[in-house]
């Protein structure tokens, strides 16, 4: 008898918070419909940080996580959770200029002024540091002073079995930016592979989903879309449509 | 000493060089606010949740020149809910937005060029939610999912003070998830 995680997490936005805990029921009932006489324990939570995130993974016992699955807001660099602050904070020089060089050319360029204040703190799942720092000088978010974040090396990635699936259900996290993931830093689902057994799976989305455009009209399913899949940290497939992907060790509805 | 002077200077002069190139302080960007009247925009509730800064409203019909399809940024003024989050934040619900429409304008201090570009802020004064739509209930299900209704009772605000200045409505650090999928 193993144990399948599902994770949904908090977000700024209730509509996010619903559709992330609408999706983790949802496939609950996936996983109860799939598996009808299975004695594995299939457990949901609900997280606020990259901590609790950590501390629910574990907290299963070695060899005894047969799945997971996060149900997030994510990027390249990790399941990102992130908060309004009560004060903002002056935006140091680095900081500041990083984020409008990184926006320039965004939908939605950073002005000197908006650039000044961070008015969010990150709390979520990152690689590791420099992860970190990438994701919050985007976002201009304060990472400093939250102590719930954490990264891959604080995961006991011997709870997972050696043909464990892993699923991240939020966006980009299986992204690939020229130059970024060859010389720098790669995405966050190739590098939560790289720490598990050659023939776990490991599956990410290239792209920001949407739920609601699902084509299987369930509004709370983000099994759709690109995605990439890693075992052991090598791509076996490149953007695939997630609705169609077929993996003999794929043991998730 | 005088080769140690060299090294530094050049070393000085190569950072200053990687900044002017990067960051380009000669440059400046300033968003302007184009209609002086408020205008409507009716725009579609998106669910897309790659982070807590996508903005979920695209446009479906509009009285200005934004494209149909394209991703709004509202900005809102204290006193009146936003209409991308809370209950009424729903799949497929239709907004009619009223409010006013910005510009970006770019400046070159070197060769005091000005370019002008869309923006897709919008200063919100008033909006509505058009009948039929889906709100997020107060009920759970069995097993303890968020359950939804479908509502025709009218849902709108307005806001009521005279002064529309642009520092009245805060701009939140949207992006556009959607952009190039």
């Amino acid at each position: 008898m193993g144990t399948r995680l599902i994770i949904h997490t908090d977000s700024r936005k209730q509509s996010d918070v619903n559709t992330f805990e609408s999706a983790a029921i949802s496939l609950k009932k996936g996983y109860q419909a799939k598996y009808p006489t299975s004695k594995d324990v299939i457990k949901l939570v609900f997280v606020k940080t990259g901590k609790d995130i950590t501390r629910a993974i574990n907290s299963i016992g070695k060899g005894g996580l047969i799945s997971l699955d996060i149900i997030s807001h994510g990027n390249q660099g990790g399941i990102h959770i992130s908060r309004d602050l009560v004060t903002p904070v002056k935006a140091g020089f680095i900081e500041k200029n990083a984020h409008e060089i990184i926006r320039r050319n965004s939908d939605r360029p950073q002005t000197e002024a908006d650039a000044e204040f961070k008015e969010e703190s990150m709390h979520g799942l990152y690689s590791d540091s420099s992860s970190k720092v990438g994701v919050s000088y985007y976002y201009n978010q304060v990472v400093t002073d939250s102590t719930d974040i954490a990264i891959l090396s604080d995961i006991k990635f011997e709870v997972f079995t050696d043909n464990a699936v892993v699923e991240f259900h939020g966006c980009r996290t299986a992204e690939v930016i020229p130059v970024l993931n060859t010389y720098l830093k790669n995405n966050f689902a190739k590098n939560f592979s790289d720490n598990l057994h050659k023939k776990a799976v490991v599956i990410g989305h290239v792209t920001n989903s949407a739920p609601d455009k699902n084509p299987n009209g369930n509004h709370s399913d983000y099994r759709y879309g690109k995605v990439r899949v890693y075992k052991g940290g090598v791509l076996v497939r490149d953007k695939v449509d997630r609705g169609k992907l077929k993996l003999e060790s794929l043991t998730t509805p | 000493m005088k080769k140690l002077f060299i090294v530094f200077l050049s070393i000085t002069v190569f950072l200053l060089l990687v900044f002017l190139v990067v960051a380009k302080p000669y440059e400046t960007m300033d968003e302007q606010r184009v209609s002086t009247v408020p205008v409507n925009i009716i725009v579609e509730f998106v669910n897309v949740t790659g982070d807590s800064n996508c903005t979920k409203l695209y446009v479906k019909e509009s009285d200005t020149d934004i494209e149909n399809g394209s991703a709004l940024f509202p900005s809102i003024p204290d006193n009146i809910p936003a209409p991308d989050d809370g209950a009424h934040a729903y799949a497929d619900n239709v907004f009619k937005l009223t409010g006013y429409t910005y510009e970006w304008v770019f400046r070159n201090a070197i060769t005091g060029s000005e370019n002008r570009k869309k923006s897709r802020r919008f200063d919100v004064i008033k909006w509505e939610i058009l009948s039929p739509y889906t709100i997020w209930s107060e009920r759970q299900g069995v097993d303890g999912e968020p359950l939804t209704e479908i509502l025709t009772t009218p849902l709108a605000y307005e806001f009521k003070f005279e002064d529309h200045q642009p520092a009245l409505f805060k701009m939140n650090n949207y992006i556009d998830c959607l952009a190039g999928q």
